[in-house]
């Protein structure tokens, strides 16, 4: 899995905001509903969109599923 | 009828029209989403792909993006003088190579000519490990939202009726319960008297009208005063978007004339 | 013949298929990867 371009619903696009995100929420430790604020991520289909894309966060690195289902191949 | 911008950005507006019917507005709002024109990717040919994604995902991510897009340079494939061949008047190339480790970006994707460069670089499309490649081409054209919705060119689009809130501040005994229960935070109590401290914000949930026991406050819609609210992907302006939704719907009622 | 990538050693190995059964005569692997064409692909973007 890697971040989808688009939100499901409403389509608006939401690739380029999730690096940010990941950034700020998980290795910098912000609030996620702040840093949803700012991203100007205004309706709820979008925040969920991104708040349960899943992460797996190892010190300061944080990966995505995609990166660990790649090692297998 | 009479147009305002309440607030505007590049990508986001919200716009009051006045002395207007839902009917009227509900047309522009259909016509923003299916019919206004924009580029996406609609033809992909996948040289070399070793990624861990499937050729059609990374086709399917790569339509998805926004593409800057000029209408006055472009005209739709079906309708160029090509017959639908594609050429420079309906087609925009672009090319992509990338060699792992990386990620390749929407920024990675190479336009025949700077001014189709995509403006958002920053969407991952597929990471790349050590020794994986990507290598592509792929062609852009016109379409609207009716065909696909990467076509379509605002997203979140809705409006409602301008909010009107009544006071009756004789029944009012100021017991708060309206201020604690609305979920936009609409009212406040000033100088011991109910106020409406920002009207544009109430959704018409007639909360307040329902927790209060002496029937105090009234919400209605103004019928005649709407409020829209939408976003754009990034291809077009907020702006744009707008002019170009109210030339289509104008050429069409245009059309409708002189068939009856 | 078809040229299949042994998972195991990473080398090409061409395989009957008339012949019963895969083995890598390099190191007995028995797991394969097909490999891909090198016919461009043409796809639509939705």
């Amino acid at each position: 899995m890697i971040i989808p371009v688009r939100c499901f619903t409403c389509g608006k696009v939401l690739g380029s905001l999730f690096e940010e995100y990941k950034k700020r929420v998980y290795i910098e430790g912000e609030n996620p509903k702040k840093v949803l604020d700012d991203l100007k991520i205004r309706r709820y289909c979008c925040r969920r969109t991104i708040i349960s894309h899943p992460v797996f966060v190892k010190g300061k690195e944080v990966k995505e599923p995609i990166d660990e289902a790649a090692q297998y191949e | 009828m009479k147009i305002t911008f309440l607030e505007l950005e590049d990508n986001y507006a919200k716009v009051l029209f006045e002395n207007t019917t839902p009917y009227f507005v509900n047309a522009i709002r259909r016509t923003l989403i299916s019919d206004v024109p924009k580029l996406a990717i609609e033809n992909v040919t996948i040289y070399d792909n070793t990624s861990a994604l499937f050729d059609e995902i990374i086709a399917h991510r790569l339509g998805m993006i926004p593409l800057p897009t000029h209408l006055d340079l472009l005209v739709f494939r079906e309708e160029c003088s090509c017959n639908g061949k594609g050429c420079p008047n309906c087609t925009v190339h672009y090319t992509l190579s990338k060699e792992g480790s990386c990620t390749v970006y929407s920024g990675d994707l190479r336009p025949e000519d700077a001014m189709w460069a995509v403006k958002d670089k920053n969407i991952p499309i597929v990471k790349l490990l050590k020794d994986q490649r990507l290598i592509l081409e792929a062609e852009a054209q016109l379409g609207t939202g009716k065909q696909h919705a990467k076509w379509q060119a605002v997203c979140g689009i809705g409006y409602k009726y301008y909010p009107v809130i009544e006071i009756d501040s004789e029944k009012c005994n100021l017991c708060n319960e309206c201020v604690e229960i609305c979920p936009r935070k609409v009212l406040e109590i000033k100088k011991k008297k109910l106020d409406v401290k920002n009207v544009e914000e109430c959704i018409l949930c007639k909360s307040c009208e329902e927790v209060c026991k002496r029937d105090a406050i009234k919400v209605k819609g103004d019928e005649n005063r709407i409020i829209m609210q939408y976003e754009t992907d990034g291809s077009l302006s907020a702006k744009e978007v707008l002019m170009e939704a109210l030339k289509i719907l104008h050429k069409k009622y245009d059309e409708l004339e002189k068939k009856l | 013949m078809i040229s299949y990538k042994c998972a195991k050693c990473g080398k090409n190995v061409d395989i009957d298929s008339e012949r019963m059964g895969m083995k890598c005569p390099h190191c007995g692997g028995k797991i394969f990867y097909k490999e891909r064409g090198t016919i461009a692909k043409k796809l639509k973007a939705r």
